[in-house]
Protein backbone atom coordinates (compact mmCIF):
# COMPACT_ATOMS: atom_id res chain seq x y z
CA UNK A 1 0.00 0.00 0.00
CA UNK A 2 1.41 3.25 -0.92
CA UNK A 3 2.04 5.62 1.50
CA UNK A 4 0.35 8.91 1.89
CA UNK A 5 1.52 12.73 1.47
CA UNK A 6 1.16 12.85 4.83
CA UNK A 7 3.17 10.37 6.18
CA UNK A 8 5.99 11.83 3.88
CA UNK A 9 5.28 15.19 4.91
CA UNK A 10 5.85 14.84 8.95
CA UNK A 11 9.01 12.34 8.04
CA UNK A 12 10.43 14.92 6.52
CA UNK A 13 9.41 17.08 9.06
CA UNK A 14 10.39 15.41 11.79
CA UNK A 15 14.37 15.20 10.12
CA UNK A 16 14.62 18.91 9.73
CA UNK A 17 12.89 19.68 13.18
CA UNK A 18 15.93 17.48 14.80
CA UNK A 19 18.31 18.87 12.74
CA UNK A 20 16.91 22.42 13.59
CA UNK A 21 17.01 20.88 17.69
CA UNK A 22 20.30 22.52 19.18
CA UNK A 23 19.43 25.99 17.83
CA UNK A 24 15.91 25.61 19.12
CA UNK A 25 17.27 24.38 22.59
CA UNK A 26 19.80 27.17 22.68
CA UNK A 27 17.00 30.26 22.24
CA UNK A 28 14.15 28.76 25.20
CA UNK A 29 17.40 27.65 27.07
CA UNK A 30 18.15 31.60 27.41
CA UNK A 31 15.24 32.83 27.49
CA UNK A 32 14.37 30.81 30.57
CA UNK A 33 17.76 31.08 31.89
CA UNK A 34 16.70 35.11 31.44
CA UNK A 35 13.49 34.60 33.45
CA UNK A 36 15.20 32.64 36.35
CA UNK A 37 17.72 35.65 36.85
CA UNK A 38 14.65 38.31 36.62
CA UNK A 39 12.60 35.99 39.36
CA UNK A 40 15.86 35.85 41.37
CA UNK A 41 16.04 39.52 41.04
CA UNK A 42 12.91 40.19 41.67
CA UNK A 43 12.34 44.22 43.31
CA UNK A 44 15.83 45.39 42.33
CA UNK A 45 16.92 47.58 39.41
CA UNK A 46 19.16 45.04 37.87
CA UNK A 47 15.77 43.43 36.67
CA UNK A 48 14.66 46.44 34.77
CA UNK A 49 17.97 45.82 33.10
CA UNK A 50 17.14 42.60 31.71
CA UNK A 51 15.04 44.22 28.95
CA UNK A 52 18.40 44.35 26.67
CA UNK A 53 19.01 40.88 26.98
CA UNK A 54 15.63 39.86 25.96
CA UNK A 55 15.47 42.01 23.16
CA UNK A 56 18.75 40.52 21.90
CA UNK A 57 17.04 37.01 22.58
CA UNK A 58 14.53 38.50 20.26
CA UNK A 59 16.98 39.30 17.50
CA UNK A 60 18.45 35.81 17.94
CA UNK A 61 15.21 34.19 17.82
CA UNK A 62 13.82 35.72 14.60
CA UNK A 63 17.53 35.77 12.93
CA UNK A 64 18.48 32.46 13.74
CA UNK A 65 15.84 30.63 11.22
CA UNK A 66 17.46 32.88 8.33
CA UNK A 67 21.16 31.95 8.89
CA UNK A 68 19.44 28.06 9.63
CA UNK A 69 17.96 27.99 6.26
CA UNK A 70 21.57 27.70 5.10
CA UNK A 71 22.54 25.28 7.36
CA UNK A 72 19.33 22.78 6.52
CA UNK A 73 20.28 23.12 2.49
CA UNK A 74 23.91 22.97 2.18
CA UNK A 75 24.47 20.26 4.97
CA UNK A 76 22.26 17.54 2.68
CA UNK A 77 25.28 18.02 -0.03
CA UNK A 78 28.23 18.55 2.32
CA UNK A 79 27.10 15.09 4.16
CA UNK A 80 25.93 13.46 0.82
CA UNK A 81 22.67 12.96 2.19
CA UNK A 82 21.14 14.59 -0.60
CA UNK A 83 21.96 11.15 -2.83
CA UNK A 84 18.71 10.01 -0.09
CA UNK A 85 16.96 13.25 -0.57
CA UNK A 86 16.96 13.23 -4.12
CA UNK A 87 16.46 9.49 -4.46
CA UNK A 88 12.90 9.37 -2.42
CA UNK A 89 10.09 9.20 -4.69
CA UNK A 90 8.71 13.29 -3.41
CA UNK A 91 8.92 16.66 -5.39
CA UNK A 92 11.12 19.52 -4.72
CA UNK A 93 7.95 21.16 -3.28
CA UNK A 94 7.68 18.84 -0.53
CA UNK A 95 11.84 18.65 0.22
CA UNK A 96 11.71 22.21 0.06
CA UNK A 97 8.28 22.75 1.74
CA UNK A 98 9.50 20.96 4.69
CA UNK A 99 12.33 23.01 5.40
CA UNK A 100 10.81 25.67 5.29
CA UNK A 101 7.90 24.71 7.58
CA UNK A 102 10.45 23.53 10.16
CA UNK A 103 12.15 27.07 10.11
CA UNK A 104 9.07 28.99 10.17
CA UNK A 105 8.48 26.19 13.31
CA UNK A 106 11.96 27.37 14.57
CA UNK A 107 10.98 31.23 14.63
CA UNK A 108 7.52 30.59 16.19
CA UNK A 109 8.67 28.49 18.79
CA UNK A 110 11.98 31.15 19.67
CA UNK A 111 9.91 33.88 19.70
CA UNK A 112 6.76 32.95 21.14
CA UNK A 113 9.13 31.95 24.21
CA UNK A 114 10.48 34.57 24.24
CA UNK A 115 7.87 36.60 23.95
CA UNK A 116 6.04 34.83 27.03
CA UNK A 117 9.48 35.54 28.96
CA UNK A 118 9.12 39.48 28.15
CA UNK A 119 5.23 39.39 28.93
CA UNK A 120 6.78 37.81 32.41
CA UNK A 121 8.59 40.53 32.85
CA UNK A 122 6.61 43.32 31.52
CA UNK A 123 3.15 42.30 32.64
CA UNK A 124 2.73 43.94 35.88
CA UNK A 125 4.32 47.42 33.81
CA UNK A 126 1.86 47.33 31.04
CA UNK A 127 -0.90 49.45 32.84
CA UNK A 128 2.22 52.42 32.90
CA UNK A 129 2.90 51.79 29.48
CA UNK A 130 -0.08 52.50 28.17
CA UNK A 131 -1.15 55.56 30.14
CA UNK A 132 1.75 56.94 29.46
CA UNK A 133 1.69 56.48 25.90
CA UNK A 134 -1.67 57.86 26.18
CA UNK A 135 -0.40 60.95 27.80
CA UNK A 136 2.08 61.60 25.16
CA UNK A 137 -0.69 62.00 22.22
CA UNK A 138 -3.86 63.00 24.26
CA UNK A 139 -5.76 59.96 23.20
CA UNK A 140 -7.41 57.17 25.60
CA UNK A 141 -6.31 53.73 24.01
CA UNK A 142 -7.00 50.98 25.81
CA UNK A 143 -4.37 48.26 25.71
CA UNK A 144 -6.48 45.68 23.97
CA UNK A 145 -6.49 48.09 21.17
CA UNK A 146 -2.89 47.45 20.38
CA UNK A 147 -3.29 43.46 20.29
CA UNK A 148 -4.01 43.29 16.57
CA UNK A 149 -1.45 46.01 15.68
CA UNK A 150 1.19 43.48 17.42
CA UNK A 151 -0.82 40.88 15.89
CA UNK A 152 -0.01 42.22 12.59
CA UNK A 153 3.07 42.95 13.25
CA UNK A 154 4.16 39.45 14.03
CA UNK A 155 2.72 38.46 10.61
CA UNK A 156 4.93 40.73 8.92
CA UNK A 157 7.92 39.17 10.29
CA UNK A 158 6.52 36.27 9.61
CA UNK A 159 6.23 36.89 5.65
CA UNK A 160 9.68 38.37 6.01
CA UNK A 161 11.21 35.62 7.52
CA UNK A 162 9.45 33.11 4.47
CA UNK A 163 10.92 36.14 1.85
CA UNK A 164 14.72 35.62 3.11
CA UNK A 165 14.02 32.18 3.30
CA UNK A 166 13.06 31.98 -0.16
CA UNK A 167 16.20 34.06 -1.36
CA UNK A 168 18.27 31.99 0.70
CA UNK A 169 16.73 28.61 -1.14
CA UNK A 170 17.02 29.79 -4.86
CA UNK A 171 20.70 31.24 -4.51
CA UNK A 172 21.49 28.06 -2.59
CA UNK A 173 20.05 25.62 -5.52
CA UNK A 174 21.69 28.34 -8.00
CA UNK A 175 25.79 27.98 -6.56
CA UNK A 176 24.73 24.20 -6.30
CA UNK A 177 24.49 24.77 -10.56
CA UNK A 178 28.21 25.08 -10.51
CA UNK A 179 31.01 23.15 -9.52
CA UNK A 180 33.34 26.18 -8.84
CA UNK A 181 33.08 29.23 -7.10
CA UNK A 182 29.91 28.24 -5.94
CA UNK A 183 30.16 30.04 -3.04
CA UNK A 184 30.32 33.03 -4.57
CA UNK A 185 27.98 32.50 -7.06
CA UNK A 186 25.33 32.12 -4.16
CA UNK A 187 26.32 35.18 -2.65
CA UNK A 188 25.96 37.34 -6.08
CA UNK A 189 22.34 35.71 -6.35
CA UNK A 190 21.33 36.01 -3.16
CA UNK A 191 21.77 39.84 -3.14
CA UNK A 192 20.87 40.18 -6.94
CA UNK A 193 17.78 38.33 -5.98
CA UNK A 194 17.23 40.66 -2.98
CA UNK A 195 17.58 44.04 -5.49
CA UNK A 196 15.30 42.60 -7.52
CA UNK A 197 12.65 41.59 -5.52
CA UNK A 198 12.92 45.05 -3.73
CA UNK A 199 12.57 46.24 -7.08
CA UNK A 200 9.62 44.42 -8.00
CA UNK A 201 8.09 44.96 -4.01
CA UNK A 202 8.63 49.06 -4.47
CA UNK A 203 6.94 48.63 -8.15
CA UNK A 204 3.95 47.01 -6.32
CA UNK A 205 3.61 49.48 -3.51
CA UNK A 206 3.28 51.88 -6.15
CA UNK A 207 1.11 50.15 -8.24
CA UNK A 208 -1.77 50.13 -4.75
CA UNK A 209 -0.76 53.79 -4.76
CA UNK A 210 0.37 52.54 -1.07
CA UNK A 211 1.94 55.29 0.92
CA UNK A 212 4.40 54.25 4.01
CA UNK A 213 4.62 57.49 5.39
CA UNK A 214 2.84 58.17 8.47
CA UNK A 215 3.64 59.28 12.25
CA UNK A 216 3.03 56.50 14.75
CA UNK A 217 3.12 58.73 17.89
CA UNK A 218 1.62 61.63 16.31
CA UNK A 219 -1.67 63.00 17.13
CA UNK A 220 -4.30 60.88 17.22
CA UNK A 221 -2.97 57.21 18.08
CA UNK A 222 -5.92 55.26 17.13
CA UNK A 223 -5.78 57.19 13.25
CA UNK A 224 -2.01 55.91 13.71
CA UNK A 225 -2.12 52.31 14.79
CA UNK A 226 -4.97 51.59 11.67
CA UNK A 227 -2.72 53.46 8.96
CA UNK A 228 0.43 51.33 11.00
CA UNK A 229 -1.91 48.37 10.27
CA UNK A 230 -2.95 49.14 6.85
CA UNK A 231 1.20 49.64 6.25
CA UNK A 232 1.82 45.87 7.50
CA UNK A 233 -1.10 44.31 5.62
CA UNK A 234 -0.27 45.43 2.53
CA UNK A 235 3.72 44.95 2.91
CA UNK A 236 2.79 41.33 4.26
CA UNK A 237 0.50 40.76 1.27
CA UNK A 238 3.63 41.83 -1.37
CA UNK A 239 6.28 39.83 0.65
CA UNK A 240 4.22 36.90 0.48
CA UNK A 241 3.34 36.94 -2.89
CA UNK A 242 7.31 37.99 -3.93
CA UNK A 243 8.55 35.03 -1.55
CA UNK A 244 5.70 32.56 -3.04
CA UNK A 245 7.20 33.32 -6.51
CA UNK A 246 10.81 33.17 -5.67
CA UNK A 247 10.06 29.57 -3.88
CA UNK A 248 8.43 28.77 -7.10
CA UNK A 249 10.83 29.18 -8.89
CA UNK A 250 13.37 27.22 -6.22
CA UNK A 251 11.30 24.19 -6.61
CA UNK A 252 11.51 24.20 -10.43
CA UNK A 253 15.29 24.89 -9.98
CA UNK A 254 15.36 21.96 -7.79
CA UNK A 255 13.28 19.18 -9.70
CA UNK A 256 14.67 19.95 -13.35
CA UNK A 257 18.50 21.68 -12.91
CA UNK A 258 19.88 20.01 -10.09
CA UNK A 259 22.60 17.23 -10.21
CA UNK A 260 24.82 15.29 -8.60
CA UNK B 1 12.31 -3.31 -17.94
CA UNK B 2 15.02 -0.13 -17.77
CA UNK B 3 16.16 1.22 -21.27
CA UNK B 4 19.05 3.39 -22.30
CA UNK B 5 18.68 5.04 -25.60
CA UNK B 6 21.30 6.92 -27.07
CA UNK B 7 22.00 8.20 -24.05
CA UNK B 8 25.11 10.56 -23.52
CA UNK B 9 25.96 12.38 -20.53
CA UNK B 10 29.16 14.64 -19.83
CA UNK B 11 29.94 16.83 -16.66
CA UNK B 12 32.02 19.88 -18.09
CA UNK B 13 34.60 18.05 -20.74
CA UNK B 14 34.35 14.82 -19.21
CA UNK B 15 32.40 12.33 -21.11
CA UNK B 16 30.73 10.35 -18.74
CA UNK B 17 28.47 8.43 -21.39
CA UNK B 18 28.42 8.33 -24.90
CA UNK B 19 25.72 6.96 -26.65
CA UNK B 20 25.09 4.27 -25.01
CA UNK B 21 22.18 1.84 -25.75
CA UNK B 22 21.44 -0.77 -23.05
CA UNK B 23 18.19 -3.17 -21.99
CA UNK B 24 18.36 -4.02 -18.60
CA UNK B 25 15.76 -7.20 -18.43
CA UNK B 26 13.28 -7.38 -15.73
CA UNK B 27 13.79 -10.42 -13.44
CA UNK B 28 17.39 -10.78 -13.65
CA UNK B 29 20.60 -9.75 -11.93
CA UNK B 30 23.05 -7.57 -14.20
CA UNK B 31 26.59 -6.77 -13.52
CA UNK B 32 27.74 -3.63 -14.76
CA UNK B 33 31.20 -3.48 -14.82
CA UNK B 34 34.03 -1.51 -16.20
CA UNK B 35 36.98 0.26 -14.67
CA UNK B 36 37.20 3.49 -13.09
CA UNK B 37 35.67 6.42 -14.81
CA UNK B 38 33.49 3.88 -17.02
CA UNK B 39 29.96 5.51 -16.29
CA UNK B 40 28.56 3.00 -13.91
CA UNK B 41 27.78 5.50 -11.19
CA UNK B 42 26.35 7.80 -13.53
CA UNK B 43 24.35 5.17 -15.09
CA UNK B 44 23.13 4.19 -12.35
CA UNK B 45 22.15 8.23 -11.04
CA UNK B 46 20.82 8.30 -14.42
CA UNK B 47 18.07 5.63 -13.59
CA UNK B 48 17.39 7.16 -10.28
CA UNK B 49 17.09 10.17 -11.54
CA UNK B 50 19.68 12.07 -10.05
CA UNK B 51 20.96 12.41 -13.44
CA UNK B 52 19.39 13.70 -16.25
CA UNK B 53 20.29 12.44 -19.83
CA UNK B 54 22.01 15.45 -22.19
CA UNK B 55 20.71 13.09 -25.02
CA UNK B 56 18.61 10.23 -25.35
CA UNK B 57 16.76 8.69 -22.97
CA UNK B 58 16.34 6.32 -19.98
CA UNK B 59 13.25 4.68 -19.78
CA UNK B 60 11.51 2.55 -16.53
CA UNK B 61 8.69 0.72 -17.87
CA UNK B 62 8.10 3.13 -20.29
CA UNK B 63 8.43 6.41 -17.54
CA UNK B 64 10.62 8.78 -16.99
CA UNK B 65 12.64 7.66 -14.05
CA UNK B 66 11.71 10.98 -12.36
CA UNK B 67 8.12 9.45 -11.92
CA UNK B 68 9.29 5.94 -11.04
CA UNK B 69 11.40 6.26 -7.71
CA UNK B 70 8.79 4.25 -5.57
CA UNK B 71 9.94 1.76 -7.75
CA UNK B 72 13.39 1.61 -7.28
CA UNK B 73 15.73 1.15 -4.16
CA UNK B 74 19.65 2.85 -4.72
CA UNK B 75 22.65 1.93 -2.86
CA UNK B 76 25.05 4.57 -3.61
CA UNK B 77 28.97 3.99 -3.02
CA UNK B 78 29.22 6.98 -0.65
CA UNK B 79 27.35 7.22 3.22
CA UNK B 80 23.97 8.81 2.21
CA UNK B 81 22.29 8.45 5.61
CA UNK B 82 21.97 10.92 8.43
CA UNK B 83 25.04 10.35 10.86
CA UNK B 84 22.60 11.17 14.11
CA UNK B 85 19.67 8.84 13.12
CA UNK B 86 20.12 5.31 14.85
CA UNK B 87 18.89 2.11 11.55
CA UNK B 88 15.79 2.00 14.17
CA UNK B 89 15.19 5.67 13.04
CA UNK B 90 16.82 5.32 9.77
CA UNK B 91 14.43 2.52 8.88
CA UNK B 92 10.98 4.53 10.35
CA UNK B 93 12.35 6.91 8.02
CA UNK B 94 12.58 5.49 4.74
CA UNK B 95 9.96 3.19 5.29
CA UNK B 96 7.54 6.21 5.26
CA UNK B 97 8.69 6.90 1.76
CA UNK B 98 7.69 2.84 0.29
CA UNK B 99 4.21 1.32 0.08
CA UNK B 100 6.79 -1.61 -0.34
CA UNK B 101 8.38 -2.04 2.95
CA UNK B 102 8.26 -5.12 4.51
CA UNK B 103 8.80 -4.98 8.33
CA UNK B 104 8.67 -8.10 8.95
CA UNK B 105 11.96 -8.76 6.25
CA UNK B 106 13.55 -5.78 8.35
CA UNK B 107 13.54 -7.80 11.55
CA UNK B 108 14.61 -11.14 9.81
CA UNK B 109 17.61 -9.31 8.39
CA UNK B 110 19.05 -7.19 11.15
CA UNK B 111 20.61 -10.49 13.30
CA UNK B 112 21.32 -11.99 9.51
CA UNK B 113 23.42 -8.92 9.17
CA UNK B 114 24.42 -8.60 12.69
CA UNK B 115 23.10 -5.00 12.97
CA UNK B 116 21.26 -3.76 15.84
CA UNK B 117 18.25 -1.18 16.00
CA UNK B 118 20.30 1.17 18.25
CA UNK B 119 23.53 1.32 16.23
CA UNK B 120 24.27 4.99 15.55
CA UNK B 121 25.17 5.28 11.87
CA UNK B 122 27.76 8.05 12.93
CA UNK B 123 29.59 5.95 14.78
CA UNK B 124 29.72 2.37 13.66
CA UNK B 125 32.43 1.19 11.45
CA UNK B 126 32.20 1.12 7.45
CA UNK B 127 31.44 -2.40 7.16
CA UNK B 128 28.41 -1.64 9.20
CA UNK B 129 27.24 1.15 7.47
CA UNK B 130 27.31 -0.65 4.30
CA UNK B 131 25.40 -3.22 5.77
CA UNK B 132 23.03 -0.86 6.83
CA UNK B 133 22.20 0.75 3.38
CA UNK B 134 21.78 -2.78 2.29
CA UNK B 135 19.04 -3.54 5.00
CA UNK B 136 17.09 -0.26 4.34
CA UNK B 137 16.96 -1.65 0.06
CA UNK B 138 16.34 -5.31 0.56
CA UNK B 139 14.16 -4.67 3.53
CA UNK B 140 11.36 -3.29 0.61
CA UNK B 141 9.92 -5.48 -1.73
CA UNK B 142 11.32 -3.32 -4.56
CA UNK B 143 10.97 -4.16 -8.49
CA UNK B 144 14.45 -2.35 -9.31
CA UNK B 145 17.29 -2.56 -6.82
CA UNK B 146 20.49 -0.27 -7.78
CA UNK B 147 23.98 -1.28 -5.90
CA UNK B 148 26.77 1.12 -6.70
CA UNK B 149 29.91 -0.61 -5.42
CA UNK B 150 28.20 -2.73 -2.93
CA UNK B 151 31.36 -4.27 -1.80
CA UNK B 152 33.70 -1.19 -2.28
CA UNK B 153 36.24 -1.50 0.78
CA UNK B 154 34.68 -3.64 2.84
CA UNK B 155 35.92 -6.96 4.43
CA UNK B 156 35.97 -10.04 3.10
CA UNK B 157 33.62 -11.56 5.57
CA UNK B 158 30.97 -8.58 5.18
CA UNK B 159 31.30 -9.00 1.39
CA UNK B 160 30.16 -12.85 2.38
CA UNK B 161 27.04 -11.24 4.30
CA UNK B 162 26.31 -8.81 1.69
CA UNK B 163 26.41 -11.35 -1.32
CA UNK B 164 24.67 -14.09 0.89
CA UNK B 165 21.42 -11.20 1.75
CA UNK B 166 21.12 -10.46 -2.32
CA UNK B 167 21.19 -14.04 -3.13
CA UNK B 168 18.84 -14.64 -0.15
CA UNK B 169 15.90 -12.15 -1.29
CA UNK B 170 16.47 -12.04 -4.70
CA UNK B 171 12.60 -13.08 -6.44
CA UNK B 172 13.94 -14.14 -9.75
CA UNK B 173 11.45 -13.03 -12.19
CA UNK B 174 10.17 -10.41 -10.22
CA UNK B 175 12.82 -8.12 -9.19
CA UNK B 176 15.77 -6.64 -11.08
CA UNK B 177 18.85 -6.10 -9.60
CA UNK B 178 21.63 -4.43 -11.03
CA UNK B 179 25.28 -4.25 -9.40
CA UNK B 180 27.88 -1.93 -10.45
CA UNK B 181 30.87 -2.88 -9.29
CA UNK B 182 34.83 -3.08 -11.29
CA UNK B 183 35.27 -6.05 -8.24
CA UNK B 184 34.03 -8.86 -11.11
CA UNK B 185 34.90 -11.70 -9.23
CA UNK B 186 32.85 -11.40 -6.04
CA UNK B 187 29.72 -11.26 -7.77
CA UNK B 188 30.70 -13.74 -10.76
CA UNK B 189 28.61 -16.34 -9.50
CA UNK B 190 25.75 -13.98 -8.89
CA UNK B 191 25.10 -11.97 -12.43
CA UNK B 192 22.24 -13.64 -14.88
CA UNK B 193 23.72 -10.29 -17.18
CA UNK B 194 26.55 -8.23 -18.31
CA UNK B 195 27.62 -4.90 -19.32
CA UNK B 196 31.36 -4.37 -19.77
CA UNK B 197 31.18 0.11 -19.77
CA UNK B 198 34.44 1.67 -20.27
CA UNK B 199 35.11 5.05 -21.21
CA UNK B 200 31.10 5.77 -21.57
CA UNK B 201 30.60 3.30 -24.16
CA UNK B 202 29.16 -0.49 -24.15
CA UNK B 203 32.40 -2.90 -24.80
CA UNK B 204 30.54 -5.90 -24.25
CA UNK B 205 26.64 -7.05 -23.10
CA UNK B 206 25.18 -10.32 -23.13
CA UNK B 207 24.26 -13.46 -21.29
CA UNK B 208 26.95 -14.19 -18.71
CA UNK B 209 27.10 -17.98 -19.31
CA UNK B 210 26.94 -18.01 -22.63
CA UNK B 211 29.83 -15.42 -22.77
CA UNK B 212 31.23 -17.67 -20.30
CA UNK B 213 30.78 -21.14 -22.64
CA UNK B 214 31.64 -19.41 -25.74
CA UNK B 215 34.53 -18.03 -24.56
CA UNK B 216 35.68 -20.39 -22.06
CA UNK B 217 36.96 -17.92 -19.51
CA UNK B 218 35.71 -16.27 -16.58
CA UNK B 219 34.11 -12.89 -16.70
CA UNK B 220 37.10 -11.41 -15.13
CA UNK B 221 39.14 -12.83 -18.21
CA UNK B 222 36.81 -12.06 -20.92
CA UNK B 223 36.81 -8.13 -19.01
CA UNK B 224 40.82 -8.29 -19.31
CA UNK B 225 40.45 -9.23 -23.11
CA UNK B 226 37.97 -7.10 -24.08
CA UNK B 227 39.60 -3.95 -22.36
CA UNK B 228 43.42 -5.12 -23.83
CA UNK B 229 41.58 -5.25 -27.39
CA UNK B 230 39.66 -2.20 -27.08
CA UNK B 231 43.26 -0.10 -25.43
Amino acid sequence: MPTSNWQRFSALYGKEMRELRPEIIIVVAMAVLICLTMYAKSGTDARDLLIVPIFLLMGLAGFLPFVASFKLLGREWSTNTIYLIMSLPVRGGMILGTKLAALISQYLLGTLVVIAAALFWVHPHLPEIVNSLNAMTGSQTKLVQFIPGIAMAYLLSLTWLFYLISVSFLSQLIGKLFTRFNGVITLIVFLATLAFAGWLMDLSRSFCQFSSSFNILGPGLQSSLQQAMVFMGVNSAIYFVVAALIMVVSILVYRYRIEL
Amino acid sequence: MIEFKGVAKSFGRTVALDGVDITFATGKITGLFGPNGAGKSTSLKLITGLNRPDRGEVMIDGKDPLDSKVEVAYLPEIDHLYPWMNIRQAASFVSSFYGDWDEKRYHELLPFLNLDEEMKLGKISKGQRAKTKLLLCTSRRSKYLLLDEPLSGIDILTREQIIQTLIRDFREGEQSIIISTHEIAEVEGLVDEVVFLDRGRVRLQGDAEQLREERGMSLVDIMKEAFRYAN
